[in-house]
């Protein structure tokens, strides 16, 4: 681009710019013209109190200011550009559709592979993003952070223009540099130049690092991913001698044994895993064999909480517990420590049916154990024959060429002075490296530092250069999800704060000057697809993804281990242990608000993260909730508020990753302390540690305070015995005569046996119908404004009680105590028996709230909207009204959904068709726990599970005729554990 | 004296000239005797409604989240002071239609000021229903006009009903306090010797002249409109108390409601009638016209009603373990031994303990005495209102959506201001209208000297 | 002679007993247009000046029944005008109506006997020739008045002033029309 030499800046050019329509690119002119004195002055003229601010570090402040305002703007014209190379989803209209929607596959990374994701856009703008139905990895659902990438993308927090120096700059300064940097590169072959990247799985990047590196020979690639594949890669290289994938196939599980492997928990394959396993627990029906789960945990985790058996030993027994195992089933040598009784009892029906279902049975070993333990796993279901039935090998999804290395060798590299420029690759290890390495003290010694990244993170403020990084939905691009097929990335919009995207980034390092986007996609592509690449590129962009391209099992046999012993524990320690947060994963969506206010499925906290310590460990050191305690590993420590977990092992400690930032923006900066400050390098999952109490309580923000059932019915179970509930067969009486539902009668019935209370629901709810977020202090009042919350339970004993989730949407009630109380008809029912919310008629008397026995209604207390120039409001879903101040609100049963089904169907003149409306939870929910449809369709999916004999109704005998009902869970505990 | 008011004939002692207490009551606004202590009074109510003021903006400015509420505790203050205050007015009709359909010849000294504190309450509590909407500025959609919505009020709905109750409820006493006040306002304009006066009474009073056939009629109209008032004062604490009762909460949803509210809105109102008993006659020194009799009086009906309100409680303990619903035992163990377990037995011990004093004549008749107890109640029935309505709703059926309540400052301020827009009113109208009904007094004066004749 | 120069003839008592024994025997007399004004209400007169008028409790029975229709026909007009399933419950579910029917029947049933009394009371009139008299202030204080209106076709200023001394009245005085 040209850039103007001229000391005097031309504010008519300036305006002419303005004048010319696309705001956007006036921003990117904009952000040319800011390192010119000229433009200085100009500012002073437009706009006087602006430059005022104008200073240091107030720089970055005014261009954030005016980044924000102009934004709308510059949205409008996002819908047109670029996007000609896209393709729709479904058939493109002639041109924009007002008011339609227009449907793009694409992909989202999380922690280094992608997801494939459906986006749905307005006038140009994603405001949705839902599994990729084609897509075998998600078939159409989804997870909380593939749900809240898309409010990522507006955070007007990323970072919105170049700096040099902490200063704002532009591309082109440097690309100037670059070529400099290059002709030093290239007289060293590459001496001293690093290239820091997180988890690679896409083909191009790969492509490009290859290039640069062979064009730098002595340059090298160290690859840092705080959380990752864990020890997986060097467990396979014990099992197999080379690295692999451990791929689980769950749907033909009938005995699932896991020593701490959270296969349904959070992560990249939860959404995979938790199919396969509703698969097979859903279509066993009572009598029939069901999937039986033996989980061994130290840490309460969601695969734990749907266990038939659920054993709770500390972190550091579960090595033993497994090796006691693979003995047992005779694939290993017993272990020298003893097991305890329970231990062993549950030792051994795990190993019984591990071996009666032989073949359909599985060993997981959590990732995150001793990497001679994790081998143990593909001996057992080797010998058990369970590889490539519920198991299978693949090549790495994660690019881990031979030469890589790792941030500890960086470290080292950088004190010996070995380094000379560092190029950080949408990466933060200045805050997520482990504490041990004291990663940001060495990093300045390092003279060129380039980092980047979508934020001006900790490591950006480290580095000399910082580059903005686009967005995934604004960027082109590939991935790899985690079944190894690729998914190319598609721009849903150019990007907002003038980005560029990785392949760019390299490709500019590779000497080209303001690259296009999609060319460096383009070409790695042209390679792979050699003579049909136009045909075979539109049909890959129009998927989502380039058929057949997932990875094939390999057969590989595993080689026996050898566990070397273990280091006795001293009895006065605890085992600490590490785990991604549930909501902010490794701490990259900590600044995405939705997923701050989202409960955390186990301990429904928001916008914190605690030390969670069992409830004896509690009572030994007169804990409460929110005291402040802190843990030591070695010399490290960090300090965070308590948190009783039920069910947790005895001297267990668990650390959750992810806050304690520091720059991570307005929203996140600040919450929570550090976990990986006192992370070790060499085993970064369980450290042996000690706790002391420190002075202070934190107050949480949690949405339920209590938990323990106390005796009601509101979560029901049947068992073997007792296989079906006593159903109502005689009608309940009624004074006044029941209303005619004459066409659709919409219902939901929600499985609890299926439910996994994995939170796709909240999020994708909170996504759909545009709900607010309300911050810490509002949720600890008691105030958030989810529409469906997941109610969680506990029956038993503190230590080691049984867990439920139960899905709390409105029950859209038949005879709506709430609708009676409305003194203004703004609560009624619509003729297909949705109790309805008219927002604009409420007057809010809070009179439904108050007769809600089941309080599902949400209030607007304050005026919760985001002020009016923040650019999060382009992630509204038209459809659905932005709530003002003094209203209450609900769940709607999707109704704009419904009525998009309506209008469809009454063009055609026929009924609205089964599976016609899905509900956002529905839609999202991976374990298929939800259904909606139409009750007065007997072959309705829904109007089956009414008629199961797992069915109840909350609170029936309150006579609402709810139609929201649920399906009893199925305790398949033995009876010798449930005493 | 040794007879009790019921017993004697004679509620005000004999040998007061109808003459004296036409002046001595017509006087008081003419020639305002007590200037400073009115004026130190009215300074302080000043202070309260300026910050009813300021509350009130900061409410209508930032929305109603500044007051402590919550999902499930939705309602709280608002609500729970709107049903405080209109018990408090219930009195005030109650003590002069139902007391003069009954032929109760005492109650002639108190109606006045008791229909005067009914006005006033009833206008605090009616603020509150505005106050506590999320969006005040559409109150007016609760009335049935044609909308461009095309959509009406809805008339299944408590609170619809009680929009209806309070302001006919308001008119009425309004109706019936002036009705009553015509001919003691002529009085006063036939007293009055300051052309200002003259007018003012004058203008009021109609041009009242005491005709024969006015009279008549006028004590038509009087007594059907008091026949009218006293259901009317049932049916409007009946209602209110539906507000609740047609919910299905627990501790809401109980047919014992409606005379649970009646009995305990008149025994709070009879409470505060007799603090302002009184505080009025020693304020104007009316010892010769409200008697010792008078408080005796107050003091056993405000016994009797107090242990009706017991009965309730009572009732309301067994009811909940008789319907042996488990969520109903649930907030009766809750209000016992609960969060605001406090507010239970705070409400227990101010309504009930201190009361049982007035077993006692000489505690009775001792202006100091009687006047703590009452008070005692106020602050009970209060307590009462906040305990039926936090401890219903902060735990209600779903243990999951189990909450709690603080109130905010702002609750506390809006509640403060409120005592202020009360007693501001209050001291106004008793510096410029008689406080006592003149023409009543001396009704009460010539049949007593006729029995005493006849005697 | 010019009777309409004249209101009537206002004698003044003591006690209202006295009043009423005045009052009957200015009937027995044969005056008929009587009237009396007294501080408070005194029943006997009712029967001794043959007042008679129920049209009050009358405007208290139609207002009743005007304020219960109201509320009956508008809470089934906005049904009936705006239809609506509300929490499952019946269009016109009366059992809900009577709350506000009787509210209404109560609000009208006092409003029209209020308003009708002082209507034919003739009700506010500030200004009334009886208020020229010297001592009817006192009316409103402890003096109980008996006036003999000048229609009457038995009034003669002379001897009815003469007439009413003799009823043992405290003052008599001729009242200006």
């Amino acid at each position: 681009m040209k850039r103007q030499n001229s000391q005097t800046f031309d504010a008519a050019e300036a305006r002419r710019l303005l004048a010319r329509g696309g705001g956007r690119r006036f921003w990117a002119s904009l952000e040319e013209l800011i390192d010119q004195d000229g433009f200085r002055g100009w500012l002073e003229a437009e706009f006087p109190s602006a430059a005022a601010v104008l200073t240091e570090p107030g720089r970055r402040e005014i261009l954030k200011l005016m980044g924000a305002s102009f934004l709308l703007a510059g949205l409008g014209g996002c819908g047109e550009t670029r996007s000609d190379l896209a393709l729709p989803y479904v058939d493109q209209p002639e041109e924009i559709v007002p008011g339609m929607p227009r449907f793009y596959a694409t992909a989202v990374p999380l922690d280094g592979c992608v997801q494939p994701v459906l986006a749905t856009i307005h006038a140009g703008r994603p405001t949705k993003l839902d599994g990729n139905p084609e897509h075998p990895v998600t078939r159409g659902a989804s997870d909380p952070f593939t749900q809240a990438a898309v409010l990522q993308l507006y955070d007007p927090d990323r970072s919105q223009a170049p700096l040099r120096d902490g200063l704002p700059a532009t591309w082109s300064a440097f690309q100037d540099e670059l070529i400099a940097m290059r002709r030093d590169w290239a007289a060293r072959q590459g001496e001293g130049l690093r290239i820091l990247s997180g988890d690679i799985t896409s083909p191009t990047l790969i492509r490009q690092l290859r290039q640069l590196l062979s064009e730098f020979p002595s340059a090298k690639l160290h690859l840092f991913e705080p959380i990752g594949s864990a020890l997986r890669p060097e467990a396979a290289r014990l099992a197999f001698g080379r690295e692999m994938d451990f791929h689980y196939r769950l749907e033909n599980c009938d005995a699932l044994v896991s020593l701490g492997d959270d296969a349904l928990g959070p992560g990249p394959r939860q959404v995979l895993h938790a199919r396969g396993w509703s698969q097979r627990r859903g279509e066993s029906t009572p009598g029939q064999g069901r999937v039986t789960m033996h989980v061994a945990e130290s840490v309460p985790s969601l695969t734990g909480t749907v266990a038939s058996t659920r054993l709770i030993c500390d972190a550091s027994q579960l090595a033993v517990l497994a090796q006691a195992l693979a003995a047992e089933l005779g694939v290993a040598a017993a272990p020298a420590e003893s097991l305890g009784e329970s231990e062993h009892r549950w030792m051994t029906s795990a190993a019984t049916d591990l071996r009666e279902h032989r073949g359909r049975s599985l060993l997981a070993i959590g990732a995150h154990l001793p990497p001679p333990i994790q081998a143990l796993a593909p001996l057992v279901n080797d010998r058990l024959g369970n590889s490539g039935a519920t198991v299978w090998y693949g090549e790495p999804v994660r690019f881990s060429p031979s030469g890589a290395s790792s941030l500890a060798d960086l470290v080292r590299d950088i004190s010996a002075g070995a380094v000379d420029t560092l190029i950080v690759l949408d990466s933060n290890p200045a805050y997520a490296a482990p504490g041990e390495l004291a990663f940001s003290d060495v990093l300045p010694r390092v003279r060129e530092r380039i980092h980047l990244g979508l934020y001006r993170d900790e490591t950006a403020h480290l580095c000399r250069w910082h580059l903005p990084l686009a967005h995934p939905l604004e960027s082109w691009g590939d991935g790899r999800a985690v079944d190894g097929s690729a998914c190319i990335i598609q721009p849903l919009l150019a990007p907002l704060y003038g980005g560029r995207t990785a392949p760019q980034f390299l490709a500019m390092l590779l000497g080209a000057v303001d690259p296009p986007a999609e060319d460096a996609v383009r070409e790695t592509w042209a390679n792979a697809f050699g003579g049909d690449f136009d045909v075979r590129w539109r049909r890959s962009l129009h998927d989502g993804f380039v058929a057949d391209s997932a990875l094939q099992p390999i057969a590989v046999t595993p080689r026996p281990v050898d566990i070397p012993p273990r280091p006795p524990r001293g009895s006065d320690h605890v085992d600490v242990v590490f785990a991604p947060d549930p909501s902010v994963w490794d701490g990259r969506f900590a600044n995405v608000a939705w997923l701050q206010e989202l409960p955390k499925p186990l301990t429904k906290l928001t916008w914190d993260n605690v030390i969670a310590v069992s409830a004896k460990m509690a009572e030994q050191m007169q804990l409460a909730n929110g005291d402040m305690i802190e843990v030591a590993v070695g010399d490290r420590r960090v300090a965070g508020a308590a948190w009783i977990m039920p069910g947790q092992a005895r001297n267990t400690v668990a650390l959750s990753l992810g806050y304690g930032r520091s720059a991570a923006g307005k929203i996140a900066d600040g919450l929570g302390y550090s976990a990986y400050s006192v992370r070790s390098n060499s085993d970064g999952w369980l450290a042996v540690g000690s706790l002391r109490r420190v002075g202070g309580r934190q107050p949480l923000a949690t949405t339920q305070m209590h938990h323990r059932t106390d005796g009601f019915d509101f979560v029901r179970e049947v068992s073997a015995d007792h296989p079906s509930l006593p159903q109502e067969t005689h009608p309940q009486p009624n004074l006044y005569p029941p209303w005619p539902y004459p066409r659709e009668a919409w219902g939901m019935a929600i499985d609890l046996d299926l439910c996994i209370g994995c939170n796709a629901c909240i999020s994708a709810c909170t996504a759909e119908n545009n709900i607010a977020v309300v911050g810490k202090e509002q949720v600890a009042m008691g105030r958030e404004m989810q529409w469906l919350r997941v109610d969680r339970y506990h029956t038993g004993d503190i230590d080691d009680p049984r867990f439920y989730f139960q899905p709390v949407p409105c029950m859209h009630c038949e005879k709506a105590p709430c609708e009676m109380g409305c003194p203004v008809h703004a609560t009624v029912h619509s003729p297909d028996g949705i109790n309805q919310m008219v927002y604009n008629r409420c007057i809010g008397t809070r009179t439904c709230s108050s007769y809600c026995p089941y309080k599902v209604r949400r209030f607007n207390w304050f005026d919760y909207r985001a002020p009016a120039d923040s650019p999060t409001h382009a992630a509204h879903n038209p459809d659905v009204t932005v709530r003002s101040r003094g209203v209450m609100e609900k769940c709607t049963y999707c109704t704009q959904r419904i009525q998009a089904a309506r209008v469809a169907a009454d063009k055609d003149g026929r009924d609205i068709r089964e599976g016609e409306v899905v509900t956002a939870c529905q839609q999202a929910c991976p374990t298929t726990a939800i259904v909606f449809g139409n009750l007065n369709d007997p072959e309705s999916a829904v109007a089956k599970r009414r008629r199961s004999g797992r069915h109840f109704v909350l609170l029936e005998e309150l006579g609402t005729r709810p139609r929201t009902t649920y399906l009893a869970r199925w305790n398949d505990a033995p009876k010798k554990d449930s005493s | 004296m040794s007879l009790t008011a019921e017993e004697s004939e004679h509620i005000l002692p004999p040998g007061q000239s109808l003459g004296d207490v036409t002046d001595q009551l017509a006087r008081i606004p003419l020639h305002f005797p007590t200037r400073r202590r009115w004026l130190i009074a009215l300074a302080l109510s000043s202070l309260l409604l300026l910050l009813f003021f300021v509350a009130v903006t900061v409410l209508f400015t930032r929305g109603v989240g500044v007051w402590g509420l919550d999902i499930p505790v939705n309602w709280a203050f608002a609500i729970h002071n709107y049903v405080w205050w209109l018990g408090i007015g219930h009195a005030g009709t109650l003590i002069s239609a139902l007391l003069l359909l009954m032929g109760r010849d005492w109650r002639n000294s108190l109606n006045r000021f008791a229909e005067t504190m009914t006005l006033f309450a009833v206008v605090c509590a009616g603020v509150y229903p505005i106050l506590h909407l999320g969006r005040p500025w559409f109150v007016y959609w609760m009335f049935p006009y044609p909308a461009t919505m095309q959509v009406w009020p809805q008339f299944r709905s408590p609170l619809e009903w009680d929009i209806w109750a309070v302001l006919t409820y308001l008119t009425v006493s309004v109706i019936f306090w002036y009705i009553g006040l015509v001919p003691d306002l002529a009085a006063a304009r036939d007293r009055a010797r300051r052309p200002g006066w003259q007018t003012f009474f004058g203008v009021l009073s109609l041009g009242w002249r005491g005709s024969a056939i006015h009279w008549m009629r006028w004590q038509q109209a009087y007594r059907l409109i008091a026949a009218l008032a006293v259901p009317l004062v049932v049916s409007v604490h009946s209602e209110v108390s539906l507000l609740f009762a047609a919910s299905q909460i627990p501790g809401w949803h109980s047919t014992i409601f409606p005379p649970y509210f009646v009995l305990g809105a008149a025994f709070s109102g009879f409470a505060v009638v007799s603090m302002i008993a009184i505080a009025i006659r020693s304020l104007f020194h009316l010892q010769n016209l409200v008697t010792d009799d008078h408080l005796d009086i107050l003091g056993k009906v405000l016994l009797a009603t107090g242990l009706m309100t017991a009965y309730g409680y009572v009732f309301e303990v067994f009811d909940a373990f008789y319907s042996g619903g488990v969520h109903e035992v649930q907030t009766v163990s809750d209000r016992f031994f609960g969060a605001y377990a406090w507010s239970y037995w705070g409400a227990v011990v101010f309504n009930f303990i201190f009361l049982q004093a007035l077993w006692w004549r000489g505690v009775r008749r001792t202006p100091w005495a009687l006047f703590l107890i009452a008070s005692s109640v106020a602050i009970g029935m209060w307590l009462e209102r906040y305990m039926i309505l936090v401890t219903s709703l902060y735990r209600d059926f779903l243990v999951s959506s189990w909450g709690s309540y603080t109130p905010s400052f702002w609750d506390w301020a809006t509640y403060l201001g409120t005592l202020g827009l009360f007693m501001v009113p209050f001291l106004l109208v008793i510096r410029v209208f008689p406080v006592i009904s003149i023409f009543e007094t001396k009704e009460v004066l010539h049949d007593e000297r006729k029995e005493a004749s006849r005697a | 002679m010019p009777e309409s120069t004249h209101y009537g003839i206002l004698a003044e008592f003591k006690s209202p007993e006295t009043l009423v024994e005045a009052a009957k025997r200015a009937r027995a007399r044969g005056y008929r247009e009587l009237d009396a004004f007294t501080p408070f209400p005194v029943h006997e007169l009712d029967d001794v000046l043959r007042l008679r008028d129920r049209r009050v409790l009358w405007f208290g029975l139609i207002g009743g029944a005007v304020g219960f229709a109201i509320a009956l026909a508008m809470q089934m007009f906005t049904n009936f005008d705006y239809p609506i399933n509300v929490g499952g419950r019946p269009l016109y579910p009366f059992s809900a109506f009577a709350v506000v029917a009787f509210e209404l029947t109560v609000l009208f049933g006092a409003l029209f006997p209020a308003v009708g009394m002082l209507a034919i009371n003739g009700l506010p009139r500030l200004n009334y020739p009886v208020f020229a008299a010297s001592r009817f202030h006192l009316a409103s204080k402890d003096r109980f008045f008996l006036c003999i209106k000048a229609h009457d076709p038995r009034f003669d200023p002379s001897q009815t002033r003469r007439f009413m001394q003799t009823l043992g009245a405290e003052s008599v005085e001729l009242v200006p029309a």
